[in-house]
């Protein structure tokens, strides 16, 4: 992943278009020391039987929106001067086609500041962590692990969606509906398997899916899309045993939009936190309906 | 027998006429004749040329259903990203940049392979995401003959989904529910 996003740098992917790689932890250094816990910081933890990869978002806060808004008016700002710029040029050309009796050209649009757009948001909180730099890999028992330092807040599910620099953005969005769950600081937020497991593929037949292969790294993996839900189970590596590990509190999570584009699809129902009436998300433990966005 | 893909899209090119409501009106959209819908082969194709109906939908139901899913359409891949592309040389006034291709690892040849499959991909993606979308919704899904789909889905946004909502939500015309 950080090789894909290097990649993407150089080809000149704004940080905003291709997500942050995650802060992956290695089992090594954190078995050595080298790698402690920094109270400030959220984790997550997750594992599955296979490669595991995608994006999670993270619900805006105060400093996001903050950032976000002098960065749109900044950027509107050097907008209004180049419009300004092409206008002065535009009215010499207009004179100089008046006078040769010629067409003028087409006059420069001006900026307009409720439309103007720098992106999506999300696409600013947006983390992606996998399919390599697996915290543990062990093929032999089909297990591997993830462990990633990241901002704490709310972190939402958008699926396995991945940046790969042969492909551009590949995978399934959970933008039809998904579940969210809360990152403290100095906590381990442990995932565990639920977000592959608990959730009732069994009962969402849809159109078929194209593999989702990463080939970022030396050969290349493939991240599989379950298609049955399997007991959760969340088993915490031995190496993190001197750390606080919390079990994460999944809730419904509404739409979303396509921001990478990708094929769509939404969480399959989940019992006790996920429930849909034709496309409406409800959320199991209120029955209410949940809106979409953050 | 299915009508002309020019005539037909003439005559959508005025409609639809916004009512009160924010709504297009569908007493005045028109729709594509669906009456071959039935044939062997249109069921055959149905997997990717169809439309879809759910009894008792109204048109303003339908209608919000099928613009939900458009925004989903996005295409995926090096669309979405701001990278420069490849671009065939040609002299060009400085500073003209408006055609973009695709980034090609392979060469031209890849790149004619890429132009060839474009298309189909494009439409795959749509169509896989329309079935993703609509079908949770308990629309059922009815094969039409490719000229019909192919002439509602080059439609601007804003009359393909009110077609294909008056489509949804009026009488039943729908022949048998393809089994892919």
């Amino acid at each position: 992943m950080r090789a894909a996003l290097i990649l993407a740098a150089l080809l000149g992917v704004s940080a905003a278009a291709a997500a942050a790689p995650a802060d992956s932890l290695d089992e090594k250094k954190v078995m050595s020391g080298k790698t402690v816990l920094d109270p400030a910081s959220g984790y997550i933890l997750l594992h599955g039987p296979g490669r595991q990869g995608g994006t999670f978002i993270r619900v805006p806060d105060a400093e996001d929106l903050e950032a976000f808004r002098k960065e749109r008016a900044e950027a509107f700002a050097k907008a209004e001067k180049r419009y300004q710029k092409k206008l002065t040029s535009w009215e010499g050309e207009a004179k100089l086609a008046a006078a040769q009796k010629k067409a003028p050209p087409a006059k420069p649009v001006a900026p307009d500041e409720a439309s103007f757009s720098i992106g999506d948001i999300e696409a600013r909180t947006a983390l992606q962590f996998g399919p390599d730099f697996a915290y543990i890999k062990d093929k032999a028992n089909e297990r591997y692990s993830y462990v990633m330092a990241v901002k704490p807040g709310t972190y939402i599910w958008y699926g396995p969606v991945l940046f790969d620099p042969g492909q551009g953005f590949v995978g399934l969005c959970y933008c039809m509906g998904s579940v969210r769950f809360e990152v403290k600081p100095g906590v381990v937020t442990n995932v565990g398997n639920f977000l592959t497991a608990a959730p009732l593929a069994e009962q969402q037949k849809s159109a078929p899916l194209l593999d989702i292969r990463h080939n970022g790294g030396w050969a290349g993996f493939k991240v599989e899309v379950p298609t049955a839900s399997v007991p959760v189970d969340y088993g915490v590596p031995a190496s993190l045993d001197k750390w606080p590990v919390e079990q994460a509190v999944f809730t419904a999570s509404g739409k979303f939009n396509n921001i990478y584009g990708v094929m769509i699809s939404r969480l399959p129902p989940v019992p006790g936190v996920l429930v849909y009436d034709r496309d409406r998300v409800i959320d199991a433990k209120t029955g209410a309906a949940v809106g979409s966005g953050f | 027998m299915l009508r002309s893909g020019f005539a037909f899209i003439a005559a959508l090119a005025a409609a639809p006429a916004v009512a009160q409501t924010g709504l297009p009106d569908p007493a005045i959209i028109k729709v594509p004749d669906l009456s071959g819908s039935d044939a062997p082969a249109v069921v055959d194709n149905g997997w990717k040329y169809f439309f879809y109906h759910r009894e008792n939908t109204t048109f303003a139901e339908a209608y919000a259903d099928v613009a939900d899913c458009y925004r989903f359409l996005a295409p995926a891949g090096w669309a979405n990203v701001a990278i420069p592309r490849f671009i065939p040389w040609v002299e060009r006034v400085p500073g003209e940049r408006a055609a973009t291709g695709y980034f090609e690892h392979s060469g031209l040849v890849g790149l004619a392979i890429g132009g060839m499959i474009e298309g189909t991909l494009t439409r795959r993606d749509r169509q896989a995401k329309m079935r993703r979308c609509m079908e949770p919704r308990g629309y059922t899904r009815y094969g039409v003959a490719e000229e019909v789909w192919e002439n509602v889905a080059e439609l601007p946004p804003e009359q393909g989904i009110a077609v294909q909502a008056k489509i949804a939500s009026g009488p039943a015309w729908g022949g048998k529910v393809p089994v892919k």
